[in-house]
């Protein structure tokens, strides 16, 4: 695998959250929130992770910035410099980087000190899903955005005011926002005002949990704009959490897909919703409305049988195969192994029995 | 023609708040025909809630309606009706199932129950029949006083009887027997048509044991109980995931089929609307902006709403640039004069923000609301 090329590997990351209960709060059992995921994501592409509720998306997305400390797994971090962006350089670089790549370039982020994890923290940011309950209601626009620059101590006074209304102008707000609360503005303009923070110390890359969920379609269209603008003005790397397939289709280059704390597929767009393989990934695409009334009787929805089990208490095996339509003996054995991700044709990783060369 | 269920014409409603009057429904005009499903569609905030709400007659309390006439079946106006004439019908002819499963189930009381309510409060005749029918095979005591005071009750005397059982201790409730029988049936017959697994069971469980989409399922129940006219469907799958949204509307539709109401369906969301609806009408700040046949709508969208709305929705499979509708929603204390739609609209003239225009028929079933496609000669016609 050729290193210089990723921006973040997570391998077998794992997050289980205690139940705890009773007078001694005793752990009663465990919440697998994620369960042993790999992933590599490139520099520069946008990464859809799509899933249902509660299937542990947002936990990964929090867990790979260390916002949430995990239970077990490595994540490393690649740092650049400015010439790594570019494709000549590139090459140079990867020649280069097995041998004399200086520890500062890799950033193992569940192993690394406070102080490291804080200069690494810069380059990587997070906008979150509600933007009604990410602003704090009782600072200024002006202390919120300007909140980073300052922790990070890259400017003060005028200059930091100065900072702050261009990001404001960015993400096209103005200079007569600065002095306000939270509390006056809309849901999409509370929106940009948590990407103008996010971007405020350039960060390279940049998980998006659900960043349109709270907001109706026109300003969807318009909060979509400006993160394709974003990345193509800053050269960002998107790690985009969402549970709607049609926004994935729109923004992703590459998209995972998570059933109950597991990726069940991985592949690229194109081929994801071309060919998806996965039976969980044909019934969530088939599910998907589709604004187009010709099409409303040509198509086949695959409906899953039950609901999504709990995931205190997985199924054993294959996670999916009390609901999987297309089950075979192979999958009701499965309490033996469960099938891994592996990769079926180039690019296109499944986990399933079907698809497995043995 | 088929008949109108519901007329709304004209419908204005002004909210009172601190700030100021909101007027949050300018010159509603609505009309649900017999059998279809009608998509009400539009951003957060335009009124779509509130239009259902109306027609419910479950208004907030600083709402006043200051104009306009909801018809039902061409003779009832419900906004005339006493308090206690449209508690007869609703809930019973026109049903609403609400946004948020969670918290429009009551919390403390058992999902059976909350079914049968509905039905014990508009069928009482049924319910009596059916007890009686039922009698037979009921062997508890007072058999032969339960079957007189139920034929009693039929026949519209006032069961003296049971209001002195009900004052001793040891027999209250013992003459109701036959009667909860056949209410607990029909909540486990109308769990098992939604299609929940296991009905005796979930009928005996509270709101919180249930997921999202279960809970939406007994709200559906509850609607469909007494078999409306009318269901206001208000985003009945917002709150769940694509799967379960999948699921829900096939349920609505098949139940739909199989009892052939009507139904209104609100939401914000054109990819359900598309795989729904056989009529939709797009809402924009207080106003009904377009209305047409669904395909008539997607295909050959008029109003420049409708049109940017279109432009801004992703689709799979379909590469495009999204193009989004500039500015914001207006703010309803103060909303802009004229078209309220004028000042984000590419092709606003003077005339928008001076005249409100009114739903033309562009053609047969196509109304739209825009100065531009008339020449400014909107009124007139």
């Amino acid at each position: 695998m050729v290193m210089s090329e990723n921006i973040l590997e997570v391998q077998n990351i794992k997050k289980y959250f205690p139940i705890t209960g009773g007078f001694t709060r005793k752990k009663k059992g465990e919440i697998k929130a994620v369960d042993e995921v790999s992933f590599s994501i490139k520099r520069g592409e946008t990464y859809g992770l799509v899933g249902e509720t509660g299937c542990g998306k947002t936990t990964l997305g929090r867990t790979i910035l260390r916002l949430i400390e995990p239970t077990s797994g490595e994540a490393y971090f690649y740092l650049s410099d400015q010439s790594g962006k570019s494709p000549n350089s590139g090459i140079e670089k990867k020649d280069a980087s097995h041998s004399t790549r200086s520890r500062d370039d890799r950033f193992d982020i569940f192993k690394i000190g406070r102080r490291n994890l804080k200069r690494i923290r810069r380059y990587m940011q997070i906008v979150y899903q509600d933007p009604f309950s990410s602003l704090n209601p009782r600072m200024l626009i002006k202390d919120i955005v300007g909140e980073p620059l300052k922790i990070y101590k890259v400017a003060k006074g005028v200059d930091l005011l100065d900072r702050v209304t261009d990001l404001l102008e960015r993400v096209g707000l103005t200079k007569d926002h600065l002095f306000r609360f939270p509390h006056e503005f809309s849901g999409g303009q509370r929106q940009r005002i948590c990407i103008a923070r996010a971007i405020a110390l350039n960060p390279t890359f940049l998980v998006l949990d659900e960043p349109t969920s709270a907001l109706d379609v026109s300003v969807q269209a318009q909060i979509l704009k400006l993160l394709e603008d974003l990345q193509n003005d800053l050269g960002l790397t998107y790690l985009l959490i969402t549970h709607d397939l049609s926004l994935v289709d729109h923004m992703a280059d590459r998209v995972a897909v998570m059933y109950l704390g597991k990726l069940v597929e991985i592949a690229s767009k194109e081929e994801l919703f071309g060919n998806p393989l996965h039976p969980y990934t044909r019934a969530l695409l088939s599910a998907v409305p589709i604004p187009e009334p010709e099409r409303r009787y040509s198509k086949n929805v695959i409906f899953l049988k039950g609901e999504v089990p709990s995931p205190v208490n997985p199924p054993q095996g294959c996670h999916f195969h009390p609901r999987c339509p297309e089950i075979t003996p192979m999958c009701k054995r499965a309490e033996i192994y469960e099938p891994k991700l592996e990769e079926y044709t180039p690019g296109h990783f499944v986990a399933c029995t079907k698809y497995e060369k043995s | 023609m088929t008949e109108n269920v519901v007329e709304v014409r004209d419908l204005k409603i002004n909210f009172t708040t601190y700030e100021g009057i909101m007027k949050v429904l300018d010159g509603v005009n609505l009309r649900i025909r017999k059998g279809e499903v009608l998509g009400l569609v539009g951003e957060t905030g335009c009124g779509k809630t509130m239009t259902g709400r109306a027609i419910m007659r479950i208004l907030p309390s600083n709402a006043i309606v200051v104009n306009g006439e909801i018809n039902f079946e061409g003779k009832t106006e419900l906004l005339k009706l006493k308090e206690d004439e449209m508690r007869n019908i609703r809930g019973k002819q026109i049903s609403m199932i609400f946004q948020e499963p969670r918290r429009a189930l009551h919390p403390t009381l058992n999902v059976g129950n909350q079914i049968s309510e509905v039905y014990e409060l508009h069928m009482k005749e049924e319910i009596l029949k059916t007890a009686l029918k039922e009698m037979d095979e009921y062997q508890g005591p007072f058999s032969n006083t339960i079957r007189g005071i139920y034929a009693g009750e039929l026949e519209g005397k006032k069961p003296v009887l049971k209001k002195i059982f009900d004052r001793i201790p040891f027999l209250r409730g013992s003459l109701n027997e036959p009667k909860k029988g056949v209410l607990i049936d029909k909540s486990r017959k109308m769990l098992g048509m939604v299609q929940i697994p296991d009905p005796e069971r979930v009928s005996e469980q509270y709101p919180h044991e249930l997921s999202g989409g279960m809970m939406q399922r007994v709200l559906i129940s509850i609607a469909l109980a007494c078999n409306p006219k009318l269901l206001i469907a208000d985003e009945p799958t917002t709150s769940v995931d694509v799967t379960t949204q999948a699921k829900l509307l096939d349920l609505i539709m098949d139940l739909k089929k199989s009892y052939g109401g009507s139904i209104l369906l609100i939401t914000h969301n054109l990819a359900v609307v598309a795989e729904t609806c056989d009529r939709v009408c797009v809402m924009y700040a207080g106003t009904i902006v377009e209305e047409a046949e669904t395909g008539t709508l997607f295909n050959e969208p008029i109003h420049p709403y409708t049109k940017g709305l279109l432009a801004a929705i992703p689709i799979i499979g379909r590469k495009k640039e999204l193009k989004s509708i500039p500015g914001f929603v207006p703010n309803f204390l103060n909303p802009p004069s004229g078209c309220r739609f004028h000042p984000r609209c590419n092709l606003a003239e003077e005339i928008c923000s001076e005249k409100k225009p009114s739903l033309v028929e562009v053609e047969k079933g196509h109304f739209v609301a825009c100065h531009k496609l008339l020449g400014g000669l909107d009124g007139d016609v």
